[in-house]
């Protein structure tokens, strides 16, 4: 091998192609990495700083969990004390939203609301983490014909709009008894873990052809640890994503369905429940419908901004 | 292609079977019948009701007249409209949602299209941050909750349209803007990126190469590609403007299907569920159907050929 030569610039000249000479032996800094070196999700921290709204959407999802949490306990009101003296109260001091049709505060509905929401929108993510990314997981895996048959099924499922699979096992569930909210929880777990499956398939297929899965494999891995200690890992990127994108998604059921009568009932304060209530009322009372309006699109919005921002953060394929 | 299209109409038919069947036995299963009243009726009443719509013949037998009816067409009576059958319900109620939808969904593209272009041509300027934002907006606002705005703004606050009701032009306005909004901002997002992606291909700097007017380059070379891919996703739109009906014509009191299918749940009105379930999984399998069909036929690259299992 022919001895190696380094060059170095010399001092004060313009670089171009006659303004090299060699570096002094021995001088040492041959070649130096010049930044920390990153990796994907350092790079995927420093991509979403730079987008704003998702900025603001991930401090407006902070501060509504903290409202959620602190906001009911430091009221001095509960959400189902009824005030019948003092229905229909229009904004003021002591009701910053105003009081309802049973002279409940407003505010405090709305606040205890987000705590409905925000569970929903928890418990969505994780069934939806734990269903949908285990069998798109197991589908891809072992491909062949048990993919055939476990996508199929999810493609029929697809055929149908979800909401229609939701209203009808919340009306099965509702009628057997189960409490409202885990009605709505199980309508949407069950549902909702679909594109999660589809998304996880699809990577996991790519994923089990690289060295490593071939790795793992040689050195006696079995299938479950392949599956959920190397593969399932390194798809984590658009599982977050699609699971920020969920969650918005599974919120807005539980409020529809509260909205059409089907979730969460009265005097259970949910978001849905107080937009309807707000809704009979926007006649005489519009201020009625639009804490409940207001906080349901917030949420909405920072999850969405979040979630799209985190998707050309961490996946830029997926990009729209 | 005719192979491809009998396979998929054979896998429609078993789509809509299953759902039929599905939710058949869903209905079965409800503790709550539809003739549990707040006061018990007695039970000679009660049994004659059974007897005149085939309750009490056993399970398996019910199934089968069900699906045998369901063949001919024939969705079977309300349980609670006594003189209307669900498919004169579906007649009524169809024409009236399909109306609003299709107002929609044609709102939609002629909206979001331009939208979308406008921001891709600007990328990154202000006009494109505010179609994203407005987009991002459109997909974050519930629908009922833009109902209940729109509503408050233009009809109890400007007075500029009635505020509910179905019958004029004008009331159609409010409800059609509702049901556009989510794929108005979907169509939108969905246009920017194909129009950028489209931008930086080849034939582009081609067609800019010979001269032609950038007027052209976008209405000519560049439109036709990017309406691929919205047509794609024209199926799960119109599943939700379907599903959007149901609350948009509760609160605007339009007599359309969504608004029967909610008041059929709350109602246990079984068979009127079970029959509206039917028709529109039927529908939306259909509208899938014509979906792929119109991509094929834009893009002459997709022909569709018995694909190999993998």
């Amino acid at each position: 091998m022919p001895a190696q030569t380094a060059w170095q610039l010399k001092e004060g000249v313009a670089p171009d192609a006659g303004s090299f000479v060699p570096a002094p032996k021995g001088s040492g800094e041959l070649q130096q990495i010049a930044g920390r070196p990153t990796t994907y999700w350092s790079d995927a921290i420093r991509r979403i700083r730079r987008n704003k709204l998702a900025v603001v959407g991930f401090w407006i999802i902070i501060a509504l969990l903290v409202v959620a949490v602190v906001g009911p306990m430091v009221s001095p009101y509960s959400y189902e004390d009824q005030d019948l003296d003092n229905t229909f109260q229009s904004p003021t001091l002591r009701h910053p939203f105003g009081t309802d049709q049973l002279g409940r505060d407003q505010l405090t509905r709305v606040m205890y609301g987000s705590r409905i929401s925000l569970a929903v929108g928890i418990v969505c993510a994780a069934l939806n983490f734990l269903i949908g990314v285990t069998y798109g997981g197991i589908a891809a895996y072992f491909g062949g014909r048990v993919d055939e048959i476990m996508m199929r099924i999810v493609d029929i499922l697809y055929g149908i709009p979800t909401l229609i699979i939701v209203i009808l096992l919340t009306v099965l569930f509702k009628d057997k008894g189960v409490n409202p909210l885990v009605n709505v929880f199980i309508a949407i777990g069950l549902t909702y873990w679909l594109p999660m499956a589809r998304i996880v398939r699809g990577e996991i297929l790519s994923l089990k052809e690289r060295e490593f899965a071939l790795a793992a494999k040689t050195i006696g891995a079995t299938n479950n640890r392949i599956l959920f200690r190397h593969l399932i890992p390194n798809a984590m990127g658009p599982i977050i994503v699609t699971v920020t994108l969920e969650i918005p998604a599974a919120i807005f059921t539980e409020a529809f369905l509260s909205y059409i009568g089907l979730g969460v009932s009265a005097p259970v304060a949910s978001w849905g429940v107080l937009a309807s209530d707000g809704t009979e009322a926007i006649r005489s009372f519009p201020y009625l419908v639009m804490s409940p309006a207001l906080a349901i699109s917030l949420t909405m919005f920072a999850f969405n901004f979040l979630g799209d921002g985190l998707r050309d953060a961490l996946d830029p394929r997926l990009r729209q | 292609m005719s192979k491809y299209v009998i396979r998929r109409l054979l896998s429609m038919f078993l789509v809509v079977l299953i759902v039929a069947s599905a939710t058949f036995f869903l209905m079965r299963f409800l503790p709550s019948g539809p003739f549990s009243r707040e006061k018990a009726l007695p039970a000679a009443v009660i049994k004659n009701l059974e007897e005149r719509y085939h309750m009490n013949d056993p399970l398996w037998k019910q199934y089968v007249d069900y699906i045998g009816n369901l063949l001919r067409g024939d969705l079977g009576p309300s349980f609670k409209y006594r003189d209307r059958t669900v498919n004169s319900i579906i007649k009524d109620g169809f024409p009236v949602s399909a109306t609003l939808g299709a107002v929609a969904v044609l709102l939609a593209v002629v909206i979001g299209i331009p939208l979308g272009i406008w921001g891709a041509l600007r990328q990154n300027g202000w006009q494109d941050n505010l179609v994203m934002f407005v987009a991002l907006l459109g997909v974050s606002v519930p629908n009922f909750i833009m109902a209940v705005l729109l509503m408050f703004i233009f009809a109890l606050g400007l007075h500029v349209v009635p505020a509910a009701g179905w019958g004029s032009f004008r009331q159609t306005i409010l409800p059609a803007l509702t049901l556009a909004g989510y794929p108005t901002a979907f169509i939108a997002r969905l246009v920017r990126s194909s129009m950028l992606e489209v931008l930086r291909q080849e034939y582009i700097t081609t067609a800019r190469a010979k001269g032609l007017s950038e007027h052209l380059v976008i209405f000519r070379h560049a439109l036709r590609n990017i309406l691929i891919p919205v047509v794609t996703v024209l199926g799960p739109l119109i599943a939700a403007v379907f599903t959007g009906s149901f609350v948009v014509e509760k609160i605007f009191a339009i007599p359309g299907l969504g608004r029967y299918y909610v008041t059929s749940i709350n109602d246990r009105d079984y068979t009127t569920i079970l029959g509206v379930t039917i028709f529109y999984s039927a529908l939306l399998v259909s509208m899938n159907f014509l979906v792929d069909l119109t991509y094929a036929w834009l893009d002459p690259r997709i022909r569709y050929v018995e694909r190999k299992v993998s």
